[in-house]
């Protein structure tokens, strides 16, 4: 029965790749990788449970840091502009 | 309580699959990134709580408390991001 979890993120996980295959352009595909890496976190969540070592959670939390400064990083560089638009 | 914790982790990871599924359903990236951020917020905060009820230790309460503050205030700010994003540039192809 706990298995379910497994087979939702397996699910859930499979739906955001073949979105992020199928979606055209490049602000949907950014959106299927914030999804993805909110998987990755609760596949870290997963992890802990069934293993019981508090570990995963550390990895849980620098993996968070990291999926937020991407997700930022990219949201800001394609709210800028194509490089053809405007010149710096 | 083991029984409330699972049942807690399998709602969160089945919210997460309707976050994914969104992707697919809605028409265009501004609903997208609505939909598929305010739902995979609250998924992992159900997760992170069916662990709490899992996992009976301050050691475990306090890295699940600091999960939940840092998503808490990383979320929306990389949502209003992407909306941003997402809304400067409408994306004119269709999906096939």
């Amino acid at each position: 029965m706990t298995l379910l979890v497994e087979v939702f993120l397996g699910l859930a996980l499979w739906l955001v790749l073949a979105a992020l295959r199928r979606l055209p352009g490049t602000a949907n595909r950014l959106v299927a990788i914030d999804v993805l890496s909110a998987c990755a976190l609760g596949a870290c969540v997963v992890a802990a449970a069934r293993t019981g070592q508090t570990a995963f959670l550390d990895v849980a939390l620098g993996f968070a840091l990291i999926a937020f400064v991407a997700t930022v990083c990219w949201a800001h560089a394609l709210g800028a502009g194509t490089p053809d638009e405007e010149a710096p | 309580m083991t029984a409330l914790g699972w049942a807690l982790m399998i709602v969160g990871a089945a919210l997460l699959t309707v976050a994914a599924l969104g992707l697919h359903r809605l028409p265009d990236a501004l609903s997208r990134q609505h939909a598929a951020t305010k739902a995979a917020t609250l998924a992992l905060g159900l997760m992170l709580a069916g662990l709490a009820v899992l996992q009976p230790d301050s050691a475990w309460w306090i890295r699940i408390g600091a999960l939940v503050v840092l998503l808490a205030a990383t979320v929306p700010i990389a949502s209003h991001a992407l909306a941003r994003a997402a809304a400067s540039r409408p994306d004119t192809s269709k999906p096939d």
